[in-house]
């Protein structure tokens, strides 16, 4: 067991430096932001990088905190009736629907994320909101890094959740 | 016998789906609605061709990744917003020094232009074919608060252009900003920006853009055209009956210059609003014309240099053609 | 591939969301599934596959969305600066004496956010950390404090500027500015009647907004007069970063929250409550609420491709022509649908599905489209605080600090009295319509 432990601590360890790391793009949003208006009202200088910028910084945001906010129980749940069950029924409940409801879904969607990322180095994608023209592939792969976390991240929360549920008690 | 033999041999019907690049109210997603009922019906449902808004099955404007991956068999959008994969999209687009309505169909439909448009989309599971482009009428220069009365006057504009027309307008000193169409009526309001370009006078009119600009420039240089094309999926197409591929092609073509029509029509009324709403419709000066021109040619053959070989096929061809063109008139 | 009707894909995604987050289970990964498997089934894998991940791919790089990020951070350097805290005990000192004091306050508030913020999370977001845990440590009732922040925070999404008025505009004809124009009044009938509803229940039943205790109140003085208008000056320089940068055009609604963050940035250092702990703080605060924010939105986003895909839309459509008993019960069909999806289903979600079906059925019925396309907004409106899929109460619920011990359904307790005022003035402003009409006719004239 203590090599599973192990395991378990590695992928937490790995979804807080990813939520780590996507912090600091909520600063870039605003200083991005400000730089533009500022620019452009009071030195007539638009930059032409700072819409995919900002578009960018916000999608690494949403996607690198998205297995954070997994490990962190953050993701909102309609818990009416999942608050009256007890600890070890709650467990239950999360294997089943991690099972049907999270990786059948999450998992083909890391499979085509991944796909893209390879498509958009292949096929040269770049995003053409300005003609800035920047490489597309680095935020393909962000958005695909974002979700292997999450997988992981639900991997280890069912491996938390099935144990409790047979033992009753938590593996950590 | 024709009652029994119905049941038993009757082909089985075949089901597309279509997507226009919307938003509902727009010309180009009604005609291409329209467009699919007529195929609907004239085939006797034999082919059905379900219409869809921009957006409401794939993202706006990534029409053509669905119907490379069969999501969708026909769509209908700009060829610029496939600039994500190939750079020479945007010179089948609204782009200076593109060819005008009349010339951009003959080029394209005779002139080799879908031939090409074919090449640039090799490895892909989706061609385009003559009859299936509708040029649109030129667009509005500028929707400006600021008078244009020659080169040095658009430093000291602040617009929203999108496209190669931005990047060359930067050049000559203007700041281009980058706004989503949905907010420039709020951002003209505001005064954020001097002045933009979006579409067509009739869609210009329905945004109420007579409400934030006094100016309605029009020239003939920064998009003489803004084309939209029809994309069909290469198995789907195959799988059709030879009738029903012609009777697509007739259709798509009788509706694509339907809607070309239509829209050089609605400009013309549109203009006429612009003016009663109290709006200034002038002239770009011939000076900036030239200088638009002059600076677009040097941009283009920075570009051919720089680009994949393509874009410099199409850019050569078009200009070749334009240039034929004009001898001619 | 099973062949289903479009009515049979419509009653399975509909039911299947409303069923299944019932589990408890994370709402962004139900909404997901639902379409995924539908679609799978239907259209089998290619379809479905392509579809939920390039509108997934797509919502996440969506420019107007990212004001989530930007008004959160605003609302946390806020609220961990301590200024709003300041001005929650002026407010409540000022207005202690009126019984549900606070959460007038709080509705006011959320009302003048609302004039500078175009996104719901975002007003929620910072109504629910700087009002929530003052009005429930003093005592206020659970429900009724949640209820107030959930109205009065989505009053952001109707109340100029407004993220789902510039998309539901160009999508129906209509111009962003008249229907910003006609937006002004119902927002502020609406704010005005959910004031009066608090205040009245708290008259009735003190014990759900009570007053401060007569021994405790001191006389408000020159003094704490003073220390009000002091509490006050952040928020307004804030409000006034934000709406100034608008309206006088520095930049878009966007870019305006950045500046406003910026700008809050620059009041924690005034205020000498700046440092790099405030500074990670309000980044790890923004990047846990707007992570499950908009995957939310995304699933959604993505779940919408494989109901239009399915003909569900049309489903909807022809429903209606089929409704007997002429224009006005067309149009209370139309309003009662839009209801029922926005139980289910997110607003941009509605906005493509319903725009495209109803604008010419309700021009064909001959009601002026700028008034029809308002009611429809006012009513979609409803959809954020409506369950299961209520966007205002997620927020709330995953915003609130959880030693408040505030549940799912004491919000939605909290929510439906609020649900019915919207009601009310719905069917105001179709017995009046110049409560929509009046200002674009006086503002612009009649287009
Ligand atoms: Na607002
Ligand atoms: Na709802």
């Amino acid at each position: 067991m203590s090599s599973v432990r192990k395991i378990l601590k590695f992928i937490d360890t790995v979804s807080e430096t990813s939520g780590w790391v996507a912090k600091w793009f909520a600063l870039i949003l605003v200083f991005a932001g400000t730089y533009e208006a500022v620019s452009r009202h009071f030195f007539n200088a638009p930059t032409e990088w700072a819409y995919d910028v900002l578009c960018m910084a916000g999608g690494t945001l949403y996607l690198l905190g998205a297995s954070y906010d997994y490990l962190h129980e953050s993701h909102t749940r309609v818990d009416m009736f999942y608050n009256m069950l007890p600890p070890r029924g709650k467990a239950f409940m999360n294997v089943i629907c991690s099972l049907f409801l999270f990786f059948p879904l999450m998992g083909i969607m890391f499979y085509l994320a991944f796909t893209w990322a390879i498509r958009a180095v292949t096929i040269k994608e770049v995003f053409f909101n300005s003609f800035w023209y920047p490489p597309a592939w680095p935020y393909r792969t962000v958005f695909a890094v974002g979700l292997f976390f999450l997988l992981l991240q639900g991997a280890a929360n069912l491996v938390r959740d099935f144990y409790f549920m047979v033992r009753g008690e938590t593996l950590d | 016998m024709p009652a029994v033999a119905e049941g038993a041999d009757a082909p089985k019907k075949i089901v597309w789906k279509s997507s226009g690049h919307g938003p509902a109210s727009d010309p180009s997603q009604i005609y291409h609605d329209m467009l699919c009922k007529a195929i609907t019906e004239a085939s006797g449902g034999r082919l059905e061709i379900k219409p869809f808004v921009g957006g409401s099955i794939v993202p706006a404007y990534k029409e053509l990744d669905a119907v490379h991956e069969n999501v969708l068999q026909l769509c209908y959008t700009c060829p610029m917003y496939n600039l994500d994969k190939w750079s020479a999209a945007g010179l089948i687009s609204s782009r200076p020094g593109a060819l005008a309505g009349e010339a951009l169909r003959a080029w394209f439909n005779y002139g080799g232009g879908a031939d090409l448009m074919n090449k640039m989309m090799e490895g892909y599971n989706v061609m385009t074919f003559p009859g299936a482009l509708s040029p649109l009428p030129e667009e509005v220069f500028f929707h400006s608060k600021k008078k244009i009365e020659n080169v040095e006057s658009l430093k000291s504009i602040k617009a929203r252009c999108m496209g190669d027309a931005g990047e060359i307008l930067k050049r000559m000193g203007m700041a281009t900003v980058i706004i989503p169409g949905g907010e420039l009526y709020e951002a003209m309001k505001r005064g954020t920006i001097d002045a933009f370009e979006y579409s067509t006078l009739a869609s210009n009119w329905n945004m109420h853009f007579n409400e934030v600009a006094d100016y309605v420039y029009l020239s003939p240089v920064r998009a003489p055209s803004d084309p939209q094309v029809f994309f069909v999926n290469k198995d789907a197409w195959n799988a059709l009956p030879k009738d029903l591929q012609l009777l697509v092609q007739t259709f798509v073509d009788r509706y694509a210059q339907a809607q070309h029509e239509y829209l050089v029509y609605e400009s013309i009324v549109a203009l006429e609003k612009f003016k009663k709403a109290g709006n200034q419709v002038l002239k770009v000066p011939a000076e900036v014309n030239a200088a638009l021109a002059a600076e677009a040619d040097k941009f283009y053959a920075e570009k051919v240099a720089k680009e994949p070989a393509i874009f410099g096929e199409i850019y050569n061809s078009m200009k070749a053609f334009g240039e034929a063109y004009e001898t001619m008139k | 591939m099973i062949e289903l009707s479009a009515e049979a894909v419509t009653a399975i995604m509909l039911g299947g969301v409303f069923v299944l987050v019932m589990t408890g289970f994370p709402i962004a990964f139900v909404i997901g599934s639902v379409a995924f498997f539908t679609g799978f089934a239907v259209f089998g894998p290619t379809t479905t596959f392509h579809i939920l991940y390039s509108r997934f791919y797509d919502l996440s790089l969506n420019y107007p969305y990212l004001a989530v990020p930007l008004f959160t951070f605003m609302g946390v350097i806020l609220q961990h600066s301590g200024v709003t805290k300041d001005l929650y005990q002026s407010l409540y000192e000022a207005m202690g004496r009126l019984r549900g004091g606070l959460a007038v306050v709080t509705i006011l508030f959320g009302t003048i956010l609302a004039a500078c913020l175009g996104v719901i999370a975002a007003s929620v977001t910072i109504l629910t950390l700087i009002a929530l845990a003052p009005m429930v440590t003093r005592g206020y009732d659970k429900s009724l404090a949640a209820g107030s922040i959930v109205a009065a925070g989505t009053l952001g999404i109707l109340i100029p500027p407004s993220i789902m008025l510039v998309v539901y505009a160009p999508q129906a004809g209509l111009s962003v500015g008249q229907m910003f124009m006609g937006a002004v009044f119902p927002g502020l009938l609406l704010s005005a009647f959910y004031m009066l509803y608090v205040i009245i229940r708290c008259r009735l039943n003190p014990a759900l907004g009570p007053a401060i205790p007569e021994d405790q109140i001191t006389p408000f003085d020159a003094a704490k007069f003073f220390r009000l208008l002091k509490s006050l000056v952040p928020p307004i320089l804030l409000i006034a970063a934000v709406l100034g940068t608008i309206f006088a055009g520095i930049a878009p609604p966007t870019e305006a929250a950045a500046v406003g963050c910026f700008a809050s940035i620059l009041l924690a250092i005034a205020y000498g409550k700046f440092s790099w702990g405030l500074m990670k703080r309000a980044s790890l605060e923004t990047m846990k609420v707007s992570a499950f924010v908009v995957m939310i939105a995304a699933m959604c986003y993505a779940y919408v491709g494989i109901f239009m895909n399915a003909g569900a839309g049309d489903v909807v459509a022809e429903f209606i022509l089929s409704v007997p008993g002429g224009k006005w019960m067309s149009f209370f069909v139309i309003m009662a649908i839009v209801f029922l999806l926005g139980m289910f289903i997110e607003w941009i979600g509605i906005v493509f599905i319903v725009v495209p079906i109803f604008s010419p059925i309700l021009a064909a019925l001959g009601f002026n489209p700028l008034w029809a396309g308002m009611m429809i907004c006012i009513n979609m409106q409803m959809a954020f605080q409506t369950p299961p899929m209520a966007m205002s109460i997620f927020v709330l619920k995953g915003t609130a600090p959880k030693e408040l011990g505030v549940t799912i359904g004491d919000i939605i307790w909290g929510v439906i009295p609020f649900i019915l005022i919207i009601m009310v003035v719905l069917v105001l402003c179709a017995v009046f319509p110049e409560i929509i009409l009046w200002l674009p006719e006086k503002m612009i004239g009649a287009a």
